[in-house]
């Protein structure tokens, strides 16, 4: 496990470094992609650089309302450089509200364009997946499985590498199919949320802790369940 | 693929997924595998004693029953002083409560430390440990380092680099709600 990377004299947090080169990687895919597809790339930077701002700003903001008795105190905790102030679930709302706007703006064909950002989503999430099985992120649940890991003592299913895997593997089918078989615009983001939305509900079990409703089912998979259904239906009335 | 194929491909994964629901499900009775002790979260924070500045001893097992925040930090720690006055407010605000702050130092020697304090004065109690071996039973590889204990001596946390007063009140919560 390498929560730190050394880097000459200084020492680098190996799942920061991560998510920045997701952001990267999967930016210029999908920058790739749109040119493709017939579209500016550069809209797609613009794109990603503005809904990154908007999901840093909205994350803060989300933070600062669910701890709203230090920020009152404290106001200028709002502008701290902390990357641990920050929420999730807002940060990509915000995000998602800014690309709108943004494809919006520049009239870009919604479903041309998210067929573009679909793979970029999938290698940046793999990206993190990897950084977070370097940094000891995710674990998995207890295993004696012959792939399991030894972590403190312990072997653990590794869900974050299985997980980086899957999505990777998911990519390389969607860009094939892309490539191969000319497809109607929003097929390929449909079925990148139907191939994500799979590999979720299927490794969620490997998963050490989940979010648990009623009686211990898991959220994720719920979720995942009905957003496989969903994409899957409108998969088949698209093609 | 033709729009059969595709809701046939559909209703295959949604029942596969279904099992893998069921297969995943957690039931309640489930009995916590009780795990080595090991400086990550799950685990119970591996035990130490050590010396403290203010005379005396620290054992972390005594502290069990009180959550606790164990930090590791040094003077020549840019970072560390940077977040001292935080960790010093939350033993002023919650200390009374039960949450013990135990400051580790790493390396340094007595003079050193109490200098150090005196100059941000402050008080929360802090333990040398002047040969490191703590901090590497911890693998702590850069400053500051923290884990939140819970009252069952489980690490529920870990922040490595400065925490904000709003960083702290969000990772307090896994161990003091």
């Amino acid at each position: 496990m390498y929560p730190t990377l050394p880097i000459g004299p200084l020492r680098l947090q190996t799942y920061g470094l991560a998510l920045l080169l997701a952001y990267l990687a999967g930016l210029a895919l999908a920058a790739r992609q749109a040119r493709r597809h017939g579209l500016d790339g550069d809209h797609i930077y613009n794109l990603g650089f503005y809904a990154l701002l908007a999901g840093i700003v909205a994350a803060r903001l989300g933070h600062a309302v669910a701890y709203l008795e230090v920020y009152r105190t404290d106001p200028l905790q709002l502008l701290s450089l902390s990357p641990g102030a920050l929420l999730l679930a807002p940060g990509l709302l915000g995000a998602v509200a800014m690309a709108a706007l943004v494809i919006r703006r520049y009239r870009l064909p919604l479903a041309t364009t998210l067929d573009a950002l679909a793979p970029g989503l999938l290698l940046a999430l793999a990206v993190a997946s990897l950084g977070a099985f370097l940094a000891g992120r995710e674990l998995g649940a207890l295993s004696d499985a012959f792939w399991a890991v030894e972590l403190f003592g312990v072997r653990r299913h590794p869900l974050a590498l299985l997980q980086a895997l899957a999505l990777l593997a998911l990519l390389a089918l969607l860009l094939w199919t892309d490539r191969r078989s000319a497809l109607r615009p929003g097929q390929v983001a449909l079925m990148a949320l139907f191939g994500y939305a799979a590999l979720r509900l299927f490794l969620e079990p490997l998963r050490a802790e989940s979010l648990l409703v009623g009686d211990g089912w898991r959220i994720t998979q719920l979720a995942a369940l009905a957003v496989v259904v969903l994409s899957g239906w409108l998969l088949g009335r698209n093609s | 693929m033709t729009r059969t194929r595709w809701h046939t491909l559909t209703a295959l994964i949604a029942l596969l997924g279904l099992a893998a629901l069921v297969w995943g499900r957690v039931p309640g009775e489930r009995t916590l595998t009780a795990l080595p002790p090991a400086p990550a979260i799950g685990h119970p924070a591996p035990d130490f004693t050590l010396p403290t500045l203010a005379g005396g001893q620290v054992t972390l097992s005594d502290l069990a029953g009180q959550p606790v925040v164990l930090n590791f930090w040094a003077s020549w720690c840019g970072p560390c002083r940077a977040e001292m006055p935080e960790l010093q407010r939350l033993h002023d605000r919650l200390g009374e409560a039960g949450v013990a702050v135990l400051g580790v130092n790493q390396g340094e020697s007595p003079d050193t430390a109490a200098a150090f304090l005196e100059k941000l004065g402050l008080s929360f109690p802090v333990a040398l440990d002047q040969r490191t071996g703590v901090s590497q039973q911890y693998l702590v590889n850069s400053l500051p380092t923290t884990f939140f204990i819970d009252r069952e001596g489980v690490i529920r946390s870990t922040f490595i680099g400065p925490m904000s007063d709003a960083v702290i009140a969000q990772t307090l919560r896994s161990i003091y709600p």
